[in-house]
């Protein structure tokens, strides 16, 4: 237990330092590119004395180091990301809008992937080179190859244009009075809105399946390949020569070792799914955080951007973190090799 | 009692399938084993003592290997078709070579026995299955059987976890027990209360027993019946004691030689050469290449099993064998 | 058992050319790595000669035929045409000219430099330099690729070039991770080690025993990330990044025609097939590789 925590700690430490690193660099960045970022916010038309005002509010006319400590100091000390030259308002304002739609959106995708990959994978493997396989290992190649924006315009020409099951995008908004998490489905739910859930739900189908279908499709392919790993392992021939009934030694036996890999890339899908996540946004008009990712990098919207990237390290530096700890939970050998 | 037979294999032939061609391991083996006999089973290693075994419990890995017999009956249960495979999987156990690879790494000792019981007897209590854990630990002479249970493999060491393997191959009421060179991966020292502790077990409950075994002292004292095997094939078969104390299969001959005497006379003959490749098996002997007494017949024609001669149950595979029945 | 019986080949040849030959009939035996070699000489081909196989190869840029807007794919326009009558099949040619000479730019780019990092590191293994190069391959992985690549494109110029760079800035840590890994890897076989300690310079040994080691695994990658490159590339022409209209490129023209969507279906799916055909290629291909050179994916 005392090693978890010291193992918490220093990457937590390592993992601090590699943001301040990360943030150092896009800051760097924005100052070395051409152009005024800040002129290219206010337009041409905008008068030269505003435009050195909100230089010098923003910290554009001082050096490098000092505009970053600027920064660092602010979001330290008051979780201040500063101004969106983009959308006019603070940066953390707009995160939070923004943010917890997209988390909504991801949480729904990681679950189908967990029990589809795992439930298509196993299948396949128990079924290896039977007919059965062969159609899964068939559409699982193709859900990988395929890019998800290609996933998202089949499925929106076919369940959203032709059979009309599916709005063909945005979400339905959520009265002002009732927004707490800012997630759309959540915020109905915790309303006791059923209805409006139900409507919330209906928009997300679409875009959950584009994000997910291609990431079913990989964890499946990995799943299988580590059952049947597994399946020709010896301590499954002796487990069968022993006595366990096949049911035991599938859910079981196989299912546990099998699960660590799995694991492993499972929790990197899960941190790219934001990050795939960008066309599907635009592509069913969703308003989250990758669209509005896509916004501030196209607009260089240079404090925005630096939040942006910020924010995706720390979503891949938890995932990372909770994939550690969730191997060493499955796996003894590493479990009890680090309590030495 | 006499008659009835716990194994029954006619003309088994194995082969695999690889880039290079058909490696034609096993070309035709039959072998019998009565109930409550303790059979050995001796050979260098790669002349496919392991497959045998494998076959004989139905656990062999189908693809790449290509499985054939005539007949395969264990305990009485004929193994055709998927539910005889499964039922002859029913009526074995099986003791593994190395028991860092037969236990599952990821479950407790605890889960993988229970699990065994739970399958075998659905439907007692909770401290029944507890009870009878311990008491199969206790059975192996496991030191602190209760902290084992609550272990991971990991955490035990090579003999703690080959007890643990055979407190659970004989959890289920098995009559027949394959071991498969049980003490290859452990230390010497261990080796003879490994063996003792397995031949005391199976004495108890009047087990019938196949081991195959490099350690030729405890095959002796242990089995009744000595089976050898050279490149796939059975070359001498007979009562152990007597086989050991006159070889006539030249390769048999070889092999007891090489062991190392305690008695001191120097370091032990090994047998020249290596197994022929299974890739192309020499049409005629499989032993001609490193045989003492190779003769043209040898290489022309494969010599089959024939009765050694005023010796029941003693057979032997080859044409220069001293005291065979001439036909 | 069976495992450890010497399989004896019966004539001696060059081992290099038995073991290529091998290695092409295990791959040959695979219709599914034949098929993938075939689609990828294909579309190599066809990028190559799109100038001369597209039947209207001036559509690739701003021509306007306003008689023949919008005709759906038949036979005298294979995929269609759009909004200014021009031929969605040639355009599709030569957008797929571009989505291959940016995958091909950014592995030019992106993996000597990674491998380059990955033997650095592994050759000043426990120094600071190692420290140094693997922090910044961690901080270059922890950012989505995508999102990387964005951000460096905008900030220079959205022109293809420095869409290519970006992606091979995002690209170039996976180069260096699994070099890295090999060379440590390689670093504890015994036969490296009694060569390290027969007095050979251990750059000696990086360059001649462990180079030609880590070249299948990272040719194998090569293919199969050809495939995401191309996405990537796509993903970011998709919203403006990259290949400037009227050039045409695959990205561009699925999304200018999601606004025409249902009824024009073609704009959108018939650049969308070709991706996933290129793509389909190359990881058909890059899956047969691996399989032939055994290689695990870490």
């Amino acid at each position: 237990m005392q090693n978890t925590f010291v193992m918490l700690v220093k990457r937590a430490v390592h993992f601090i330092l590699v943001l301040m690193l990360l943030s150092f660099l896009i800051f760097s960045f924005i100052r070395l590119i051409p152009g005024d970022p800040v002129r290219l916010s206010l337009g041409v038309m905008a008068p030269e004395e505003t435009v050195q005002r909100m230089r010098h509010e923003l910290y554009f006319d001082r050096p490098l180091v000092v505009q970053y400590f600027h920064w660092l100091q602010g979001v330290v000390t008051k979780g201040d990301f500063g101004q969106s030259l983009y959308t006019h308002h603070a940066v953390s304002q707009d995160i939070a809008t923004y943010l917890p739609r997209s988390l909504e959106l991801a949480f729904y995708a990681a679950i189908l992937i967990l029990i589809f990959g795992v439930l298509v994978g196993t299948v396949s493997a128990l079924f290896k080179n039977t007919w059965i396989d062969n159609v899964i290992r068939f559409l699982s190649y193709l859900g990988v190859v395929t890019p998800p924006y290609v996933i998202a315009l089949f499925l929106l020409i076919l369940f959203a244009y032709t059979l009309k099951w599916f709005p063909i995008g945005g979400v339905p908004s959520i009265p002002e009075e009732i927004v707490k998490t800012g997630m759309p489905g959540l915020d109905a739910l915790l309303a006791g809105n059923w209805a409006l859930y139900g409507k919330v739900l209906k928009s997300l189908v679409l875009p959950t399946l584009s994000i997910s279908l291609g990431s079913i499709a990989y964890q499946a392919r990995i799943h299988r390949s580590s059952m049947i790993e597994n399946i020709n392992a010896d301590y499954i021939a002796f487990a069968r020569v022993a006595g366990v009934s096949s049911t035991r030694l599938v859910m079981k036996h196989m299912m546990k070792p099998s699960f660590i890999p799995t694991f492993t890339i499972y929790g990197l899908q899960v941190a790219a799914l934001l990050g795939n996540a960008f066309l599907i946004e635009v592509i069913f008009r969703y308003p989250g955080f990758s669209q509005y990712s896509l916004n501030v990098i196209l607009n260089k919207d240079p404090y925005s951007i630096v939040a942006v990237t910020f924010v995706f390290g720390v979503i891949f530096a938890v995932v990372n973190l909770l994939i550690d700890l969730g191997v060493s939970w499955l796996d003894p050998r590493i479990r009890l090799k680090a309590s030495e | 009692m006499e008659d009835k037979y716990v194994l029954k294999l006619n003309n088994l032939s194995v082969s695999y399938k690889v880039y290079e061609g058909l490696l034609k391991v096993i070309p035709g083996l039959d072998m019998t084993v009565m109930a409550g006999q303790r059979v050995g089973l001796i050979g260098e290693a790669g002349c496919g003592k392991t497959t045998v075994l494998k076959t004989v419990a139905s656990i062999l890995q189908c693809p790449p290997a290509v499985i054939k017999y005539d007949a395969l009956e264990v305990c009485g249960k004929k193994a055709e078709g998927k539910a005889g495979v499964r039922n002859v999987r029913k009526t074995v156990s099986m003791i593994f070579q190395d028991p860092s690879t037969s236990l599952n790494p990821t479950l407790k000792i605890s889960t993988q026995m229970s699990d065994i019981l739970k399958s075998q007897f659905p439907g007692q209590k909770r401290e029944d299955y507890q009870r009878r854990m311990l008491e199969s630990l206790q059975a192996v002479a496991m030191p602190a059987p209760e902290r084992v249970l609550d272990s991971y493999p990991v955490q035990l060491s090579g003999g703690m976890r080959q007890r643990v393997c055979i407190a659970m191959s004989l959890m289920k009421d098995s009559e027949f027990i394959l071991a498969d060179e049980p003490t290859t991966a452990l230390d010497v020292t261990i080796e003879e209360q490994i063996l003792d502790l397995l031949d005391r077990l199976v004495r108890e409950k009047n087990k019938s027993l196949i081991l195959v075994s490099h350690a030729l002292g405890a095959v002796r004292k242990i089995t009744e019946r000595l089976f050898v095997m050279y490149a796939g094939n059975i070359v001498e078969t007979g009562p152990t004691r007597e086989l050991f104390a006159s070889p006539r299969h030249p390769y048999t001959i070889g092999l007891l030689a090489a062991t190392p005497k305690l008695t001191g006379e120097g370091i032990a003959d090994g047998i020249e050469g290596d197994i022929p490749s299974y890739l192309h098996p020499p049409q005629g002997c499989r032993f001609a290449d490193r045989c003492p007494r190779k003769t043209d017949l040898c290489l022309e024609k494969a010599p089959v099993l024939e009765p050694v001669e005023e010796k029941p149950g003693w057979y032997v595979a080859c044409h220069h064998a001293e005291g065979k029945v001439r036909p | 058992m069976v495992n450890t019986v010497n399989i004896q080949t019966v004539k001696k040849v060059n081992p290099r050319a038995e073991a290529m030959k091998k290695a092409w009939y295990k791959f040959s035996r695979n219709p599914l790595s034949v098929l993938g070699l075939v689609v990828v000489v294909g579309v190599i081909f066809v990028a190559v000669f799109a100038t001369v196989l597209a039947p209207h190869p001036e559509d690739a840029g701003l021509s306007i035929h306003m008689t023949e807007t919008f005709q759906a794919p038949g036979l005298a326009h294979l995929a269609g045409t759009d909004e200014y009558g021009r031929d969605v099949f040639s355009r599709i040619l030569i957008g797929l000219r571009y989505s291959l000479a940016i995958g091909l730019l950014v592995l030019a780019i992106s993996v000597p430099f990674g491998v380059l990092m990955g033997l650095l590191a592994g050759y000043y293994k426990g120094r600071l330099i190692e420290a140094i190069i693997m922090r910044f391959t961690e901080l270059f992985m922890s950012i989505p690729p995508l999102i990387l690549a964005m951000v460096i494109c905008t900030m220079f110029s959205s022109k293809y070039i420095f869409a290519a760079i970006g992606i091979a800035v995002a690209w170039w840590p996976w180069y260096t991770r699994i070099t890295y890994n090999l060379v440590t890897s390689l670093s504890n076989e015994l036969y490296i080690v009694y060569t390290q300690l027969s007095g050979v310079k251990m750059m000696k040994i990086i360059i001649q025993e462990m180079l030609p080691n880590i070249m299948s695994p990272i040719l194998t990658k090569m293919s199969l990330d050809m495939g995401s490159i191309i996405i990537t590339a796509s993903s970011m022409s998709f919203v403006g990044l990259g290949v400037q209209p009227p050039t045409p490129s695959l990205g561009e023209m699925i999304s200018s025609g999601i606004k025409y969507l249902p009824n024009i279906w073609w704009l959108t799916i018939m650049p969308a097939l070709m991706v996933v055909l290129v793509v389909l290629g190359f990881n058909l291909l890059g899956d047969g590789l691996s399989d032939v050179l055994s290689v695990e994916e870490k």
